[in-house]
């Protein structure tokens, strides 16, 4: 997994790359724990071009979208594909996560 | 004959059809289905005087707009529904990768490119009876995936034809020397199959028992002299020279086959089994401690039920010492048991805890509660304050009524429940009601996610429960072996025991797999009686 982070009028969005296994974890979190000491509060996860996803790895995404949201901030799924959407809708968490296709769409989201 | 306001008409079907998806289906391009009267209203070539042929439709042949109606009764899924049926219909008839058979004559799909029970007729004419059943087999076909898959190519489905007819082939040849000469029943002392043509023991053959030896092994045996037997090619060996063979008891050691390497390799090789012996020495006394927790763990599993009318076995296959997966089978009251499958998420000691604690909370929660939606709300209320937020558990849980067969059932983010029987249409149904996993959210947002439905079983049905062990195996190139890899092995072994069923499982993960178990694998196998 690779992280890159742009930021575009206040909003900070996270482009993954390649597989999340259970193993990238703790980089996840410590990557968005040193976000969060920045005062970043609304983040989207642009997941375009992530590859696959193991259902182990994506309660660390769920503690992540509590902790924004206690903030007052807001996690947004950008346009994952669809073995990645699949693996969020077995897990019961399709509609849990805003998931958006759009750039536009995920910026109005996160800024609501 | 009725006079039209035909300026009203056009700009009534102009503003149907841009705003409703049921106004614009069309099969093969060219056939627009009306969503009044549910049938072929209008063939066109070109899209643009399509609403003037709609308009032509609905004034003059259309009984259902003609009688007055102007709301739809058709629904965008019912034909969605039909446009599939005549779109399948007319590649049926026009396609010539929708005509092969093998040579049994048995049909096969282009989607999944599998042998089906439909047989075509000698002439090899296409009678509007089989239509509809390869019609059912496509719209059931996971190659199919709701009119999201492609048609293989002819090339890609005639080799899939070659293949089957030389794996028929040689399975009933398995078979006849299976049933007439004692060296291809030779067996080493752990049950494995001795080849009589490579003179190997084949440790993924289990030919322990006869149910294994003649109903599964000759399978296995075919797929190992088509694929990787070397000694296909040469005469088969004696019953004498098997059965020698099959009681060598210690195989040598690398060194020891290895007797033509160099010196300087073999100082290599010892140096670096030093190295290892000192790194397993100084672990030595943890590992001694996982392995007496995994001894631990094993001893709590459940004894499987043995209850008249079911047929239960389970696969359990830690990944490392202690496994984070749990199954427990519970007794709910006199008629019902509670069947319950876990997965925690990561694996190892900190997964096996979580493990034992969740189904300590389960079992509690489950005496005397005849709904999996009660069970699982209660649990998840107790296991979500000792759990941190990375950590969840994925569950099946489904209370079994013994005397009526109904099974009642929810999932909190665990795999779809399969059930497969050759007398239900389709054969495989997935039980899939939405829910969240145990211990991501504390209650409410758990609570109102949370579905449970009801099934009936019926005698001849096949249930697997599974965790994601299984389908996030990964095979060359990062595939995962996918729930499409659990569906082949249950078409081909859902009919026999469970214990077959969930043997093969095994073997196709397993030979699927590409470097090391990364998860935990329990595999639960149903069968109704």
């Amino acid at each position: 997994m690779d992280l890159a982070l742009r930021e575009k009028e206040h909003v900070y969005i996270v482009e993954v790359r390649g597989r999340i296994e259970v193993s990238d974890v703790d980089s996840f979190e410590a990557y968005m724990k040193a976000l969060r000491a920045r005062g970043v509060t609304r983040v989207i996860i642009e997941m375009s071009q992530v590859e696959s996803v193991v259902s182990g790895a994506l309660g660390a995404l769920m503690g992540l979208a509590d902790e924004l949201e206690a903030q007052g901030g807001r996690l947004v799924l950008l346009n994952p594909n669809v073995k990645v959407i699949a693996v969020f809708r077995r897990m019961g968490l399709d509609e849990v996560f805003r998931i958006c296709d759009v750039e536009d769409e995920a910026r109005r989201v996160v800024m609501s | 004959m009725k006079s039209w306001n035909m300026p009203k008409i056009r700009e009534w079907v102009a503003g149907k059809m841009s705003q409703s998806a049921s106004w614009r289906v069309v099969a093969i391009g060219t056939q627009w289905l009306c969503p009044m009267c549910g049938q072929v209203g209008a063939i066109f070539k070109n899209e643009e005087r399509l609403p003037d042929l709609v308009i032509v439709h609905l004034t003059e042949k259309c009984k259902v707009f003609l009688s007055g109606q102007t709301a739809a009764p058709y629904t965008i899924e019912s034909l969605t529904a039909k446009k599939w049926y005549i779109e399948i219909k007319y590649h049926i008839s026009n396609d010539p990768v929708f005509q092969q058979h093998d040579r049994s004559r048995k049909w096969y799909c282009p989607y999944c490119t599998k042998q089906t029970e439909i047989t075509l007729a000698d002439d090899g004419k296409i009678p509007p009876l089989l239509v509809d059943e390869i019609h059912r087999h496509v719209t059931t076909c996971y190659g199919w995936d709701h009119g999201k898959g492609s048609p293989k190519s002819m090339e890609e489905v005639t080799k899939a034809i070659a293949g089957q007819d030389r794996m028929q082939a040689t399975v009933e040849h398995v078979k006849n020397q299976m049933q007439s000469n004692p060296a291809w029943r030779t067996k080493d002392h752990s049950g494995h199959w001795v080849c009589p043509h490579c003179r190997q023991v084949l440790r993924s053959i289990d030919v322990s028992s006869n149910i294994l030896m003649y109903q599964t092994a000759p399978f296995q045996i075919a797929e190992h002299i088509i694929e990787t037997c070397s000694g296909a090619r040469q005469a088969a060996a004696s019953t004498n020279e098997v059965e020698k063979i099959a009681r060598l008891e210690a195989p040598k050691t690398e060194v020891e086959a290895r007797s033509g390497i160099s010196d300087e390799l073999l100082e290599s090789l010892k140096s670096q089994i030093e190295s290892v012996r000192t790194q397993v020495g100084q672990d030595q006394d943890l590992m001694k401690n996982l392995e007496e927790a995994r001894k631990k763990q094993l001893m709590m599993l459940p004894d499987l039920p043995k209850i008249p009318g079911y047929d239960f076995q389970v696969i359990y296959k830690p990944c490392s010492h202690v496994a984070g997966d749990l199954y427990d089978f519970v007794k709910v009251s006199e008629h019902e048991l509670g069947i319950l499958q876990g997965d925690v998420s990561g694996h190892g000691v900190d997964a096996a805890l979580v493990m034992a604690l969740s189904r300590k909370v389960f079992q509690m929660q489950a005496k005397g509660r005849s709904s999996p939606w009660d069970t699982l709300v209660t649990s998840n209320m107790e296991i979500y304050p000792d759990l941190d937020r990375k950590t969840f558990i994925t569950t099946a849980y489904g209370v079994l009524n013994l005397q009526t067969k109904l099974l009642k059932f929810a999932r909190a983010g665990h795999n779809p429940l399969i059930i497969h029987n050759d007398k239900r249409d389709p054969q495989i149904l997935l039980l899939e009601p939405k829910g969240m996993a145990v211990g991501m959210d504390k209650g409410p947002r758990f609570a109102s996610g949370l579905e449970e439905v009801e099934q009936q079983l019926l005698p001849g049905d096949m249930m697997l429960w599974y965790t994601d062990g299984v389908i996030e195996t990964r095979g060359k190139g990062g595939a995962e072996f996918g729930i499409e890899g659990i569906i082949e092995v249950v078409n081909k072994y859902a009919r026999m025991e469970a214990k077959v069923l969930l043997h093969m499982l095994e073997l196709a993960r397993t030979e699927f797999q590409v470097g090391e178990q990364e998860d935990d694998v329990t595999l639960i196998g149903i069968g109704v009686l």
